[in-house]
């Protein structure tokens, strides 16, 4: 057991290192930098913005700018935000915590809907319930955020039943878009399982309602699920940085989208990397419930 | 015993509140203030603005973008202001000034008695501390270089407790202009920081309220990351209305962050935003069909100081010395060929397609908007695609039977033209160019950039054929333009940074240009100013073509509200505005 978590975790760890080298140099790489846009203002002159990037070693090689970023960031310090001048953590600590506020309650009940949606359409399948389901995948599906967050913003400013950058209006913009994938995926695995032969011995046999779903179907649709469950929440979270530049949602996506727009270097790094930090976290987390509940497993390779 | 101590402790008490009082009687002088004598408005309520972005600092010496100046502005006070209306330079927090020595030495009297938003009076030391952060090479505050004049960095000293001056190293026109929006920060809220080389990081957004001080009308009360910044009145602030009531009326200015005009137009809509400022010609359209915000006062100030205009890249061997950049350079660089582009271009058509009609053309980077340095004596001839034939017919091109444009030698006359894709405007602009041109057989390809690598490519890279780009100066005065007009300048676009003048008129420019900057006579200025408008205008480095209006919204009863082409727009006023009674502004029930 502890091999295959510290197998998992060094995985993970990689990762992470990766996806920070490979966000580093597209980030470095894009034309143009933070100061780029003083160069529009016809009273600063150019070799003033020179001596700025060199201040916050822009004019440095890019292996010796990640290098020492890697060195600090292993201590818990992601840099320096260039357009606010404060530590990346404490820019991003608030804003998180907004982020994940929406994500997690968006997450939650995208779960929940699904789930419930997805049992009621696996109760009876070819039933009104099954095709409703269906159907509201499809739709679900391709309609995307982009385009759903603008259109209810126009709603909540022509109506104000509900209020722009509001909890509700970012909420309602984001669950539509995580509860399709989560629906589609736990309906057909839930009609597998009911449909299974040993469920239908089951029954056989007299098993019913909820005996029957606890012990022999649910267990059975658990590992497509819970491999779902696992990267679901980085997939909500970054859906989430448009929903909240949109409705106006003070977390990180504002920041985020800004940071890009105006090359905030560390800032694009740190959000980037706290992403896919959150799908190794989810991932080990579905190794774990996986592990526990698949004996297959825990036996020796 | 016990009574005696007791009188002791009083006999004590008046002595000391004697000598205290006759200490500050001596120490601070009567408040020497600015009346506005037309000034009757009403104090309460609060405004509620949406800024685009987020401020990113309320450090004075480090706020580049919009949304931190517009709130720093708010913040802090200069010694002299520009009038956005006036365009003319006022007392602030120097009550007047006399220049001496032939415009090489400017003597400011400051205003009396003042004190900072923290309750600490306000000296001559504050001013001196003040401009020696800016000119600290250390630091490199951007505004350093405005205050250096003639390669010499200003000299700012004391001369009493309420005079310094200011000595320049060579004679510098309407130098009382360097002054506006230099904030005067105060020495002992700052100095502290300034020694320990933290100066830099001194007012992040974070920042406790009781520790941001200024001399603006507002001061921090509250910051929420993402969400708002909330300024409060400044119970300090030395400017008072007709009646003697101290300034600002409004008691709260909460800036939010919308993240988009559109976004921000939506909050207008809904109810939620007091006022919008920077608002685009469709978006403006809108609003005046919108029933919801029927009543609101949407103002088109006419056209602002940004001119947009094309330039080609006149730079010898840029695009490292790709022949087939240096065939199409060697077309650029004739006079005949830039004005046969500029002759084509339909500036009405621009002004009419792309903006609504809420533009004015131009044909030199002098707006209308800019009412002293205009210049009317400037050609602005109609377009006119006979008179482009004739000017590149006269150079050598002629066309194929295909009606391409070809040059001398029989190559296709071809071009890439870059723009900002964020800025849609100048995307339409591109593209009714393109059609323009194609009309006179040249074919252009329009490559819309991301803003930032545009600027890198154009401005560092000097890798482009030609470009679309607009300035806007912070001042009406043309001294903040130097950079754009000196040939040695870094924003002379077409051409940045010779070490000598490529061309005779531009050393002619140069030479007018540095005139007029010593010119103490305002009309010789002028007219040397004119002289170089007009080369600029015969040789077309820059072909402008449009010069956008300053459009802005207030809620009904936002009395003063009064918006203005110089930056900030909006709020440059934001001392006298006031809710009207029974308005139905933001905040306006607490209205008193």
């Amino acid at each position: 057991m502890t091999r295959f978590f510290a197998r998992r975790v060094a995985q993970a760890m990689l990762l992470l290192v990766v996806v920070s080298a490979g966000v580093f140099a597209l980030a470095a790489l894009a034309p143009g930098d933070y100061f780029a846009e003083l160069r529009s203002d016809p009273r600063v002159d150019p070799a003033a913005i020179e001596t700025l990037r060199a201040r916050y070693g822009l004019d440095r090689p890019l292996a010796v700018r990640y290098g020492v970023w890697l060195g600090e960031a292993v201590r818990g310090d992601l840099g320096v935000s260039l357009a606010y001048n404060m530590p990346v953590t404490e820019l991003l600590a608030p804003r998180a915590g907004k982020s994940l506020e929406l994500a997690a309650t968006a997450w939650v009940l995208g779960w929940i809907l699904s789930l419930a949606l997805a049992v009621g359409a696996a109760v009876r399948p070819g039933g009104w319930m099954d095709r409703t389901t269906g159907w509201l995948v499809s739709g679900l599906l391709v309609l995307p955020e982009v385009l759903l967050a603008p259109v209810l913003a126009l709603v909540a400013a022509r109506t104000g039943i509900l209020r722009l950058g509001g909890f509700e209006l970012a909420l309602l913009a984001l669950t539509p878009g995580v509860a399709p994938v989560l629906l589609r995926h736990g309906r057909a695995a839930l009609k597998e399982a009911a449909g299974a032969a040993y469920v239908e011995a089951a029954r056989a046999r007299g098993i019913a309602g909820r005996r029957l779903w606890l012990v022999y179907i649910f267990p059975a649709a658990a590992n497509p699920l819970i491999s779902l469950f696992g990267m679901s929440f980085a997939g909500v979270l970054s859906g989430s940085l448009v929903v909240e530049a949109v409705t106006g949602w003070p977390g990180m996506g504002p920041l985020f989208l800004d940071s890009i727009a105006g090359r905030d270097f560390y800032v694009v790094v740190a959000v980037t990397l706290m992403m896919a930090a959150l799908l190794a976290a989810g991932n080990l987390a579905a190794d774990a419930m996986l592990y526990a509940l698949d004996p297959r497993l825990r036996r020796p390779q | 015993m016990h009574w005696r101590a007791e009188a002791g402790t009083l006999c004590a008490g008046i002595v000391l509140f004697g000598m205290t009082s006759l200490a500050a009687g001596l120490r601070t002088p009567a408040e020497e203030v600015a009346k506005y004598q037309d000034l009757h408005g009403r104090v309460g309520g609060s405004l509620v603005v949406y800024q685009r972005a987020e401020p990113k600092t309320l450090n004075p010496l480090f706020g580049f973008d919009l949304s931190s100046r517009e709130a720093i502005g708010l913040l802090q006070a200069d010694l002299v202001h520009i009038n956005r209306k006036t365009h003319e330079a006022e007392p602030a927090l120097a009550s007047g000034w006399k220049v001496s020595g032939g415009g090489r030495a400017y003597t400011l009297r400051l205003r009396r008695g003042l004190h900072f938003s923290d309750g600490e009076p306000f000296t001559a030391e504050d001013v001196v501390f003040s401009f020696q952060l800016y000119l600290d090479e250390k630091l490199n505050a951007p505004q350093r270089d405005l205050l250096v004049v003639g390669g010499k960095p200003l000299r700012v000293e004391v001369v009493d407790a309420s005079t310094v001056r200011v000595v320049l190293s060579r004679p510098y026109a309407a130098a009382e202009r360097l002054f506006d929006s230099i904030a005067i920060v105060p020495r002992h809220a700052v100095e502290k920081a300034y020694r320990e080389g933290t100066a830099d990081r001194l007012w992040p957004l974070d920042a406790k309220p009781g520790s941001v001080v200024g001399m603006g009308p507002y001061r921090l009360k509250a910051y929420t990351p993402g969400q708002s910044l909330v300024l409060e009145r400044n119970p300090f602030y030395w400017k008072v209305d007709a009646a003697g009531r101290r300034l600002p009326y409004l008691d709260t200015i909460e800036f939010r962050f919308a993240g988009s005009e559109d976004a921000q137009l939506l909050h207008f809509v809904s109810g939620d935003a007091g006022m919008l400022s920077g608002l685009g010609a469709r978006n403006f359209e809108y609003l005046k069909q919108e029933q919801r915000t029927r009543g609101a006062q949407l103002v088109d100030a006419g056209p602002g100081l940004e001119y947009n205009f094309l330039f080609f890249n006149l730079r010898p061997g840029a695009e490292g010395g790709d022949p087939g950049f240096q065939v199409r350079h060697g077309r650029f660089a004739q006079d005949a060929f830039r004005q046969a582009v500029s002759a084509a271009i339909d500036r009405e058509g621009i002004v009419r397609l792309v903006y609504g009609g809420r533009a004015a053309a131009i044909w030199g980077p002098v707006t209308p908007g800019d009412r002293r340095w205009w210049d009317e004596e400037i050609p602005r001839p109609a377009r006119s695609i006979k008179r482009a034939r004739q000017l590149l017919g006269s150079a050598g091109f002629h066309w194929n039977a295909e009606h391409e444009l070809l040059d001398l030698r029989g190559n296709r006359v071809e071009f890439s033209l870059v723009t900002s894709s964020s800025n849609a405007e100048r995307r339409r602009t591109a593209t009714v160019i393109q059609n323009d041109l194609s009309q006179l057989g040249m074919k252009v390809e329009v490559v819309p950039l991301e803003f930032r690598a545009m600027l890198d490519r154009v401005m560092r890279a000097h890798r482009f054929d030609a470009a679309i780009f607009g300035l806007a100066s912070g001042d009406a005065d043309p001294n903040a333009d130097m950079n754009v007009w000196l040939s040695s300048g870094g924003m002379h676009l077409w051409n940045a940074e010779q070490t000598s003048p490529a061309t005779g008129w531009e050393a002619e420019i140069d030479g007018l240009m540095e005139q007029q900057m010593s010119e103490m006579d305002a009309r010789r200025r002028k007219k040397l100013f004119d002289r170089a408008q007009a080369l600029l205008a015969e040789h077309m480095p820059l072909i402008c073509t449009v010069s956008p209006d300053i459009l802005a919204a207030a809620k009904a009863g936002l009395e003063n509200f009064s918006p203005a082409v110089i930056p900030p727009y909006t709020l440059w006023n934001v001392e006298r505005l006031y809710w009207a009674p029974g308005s139905g502004g933001a905040g306006a029930s607490g209205a008193r």
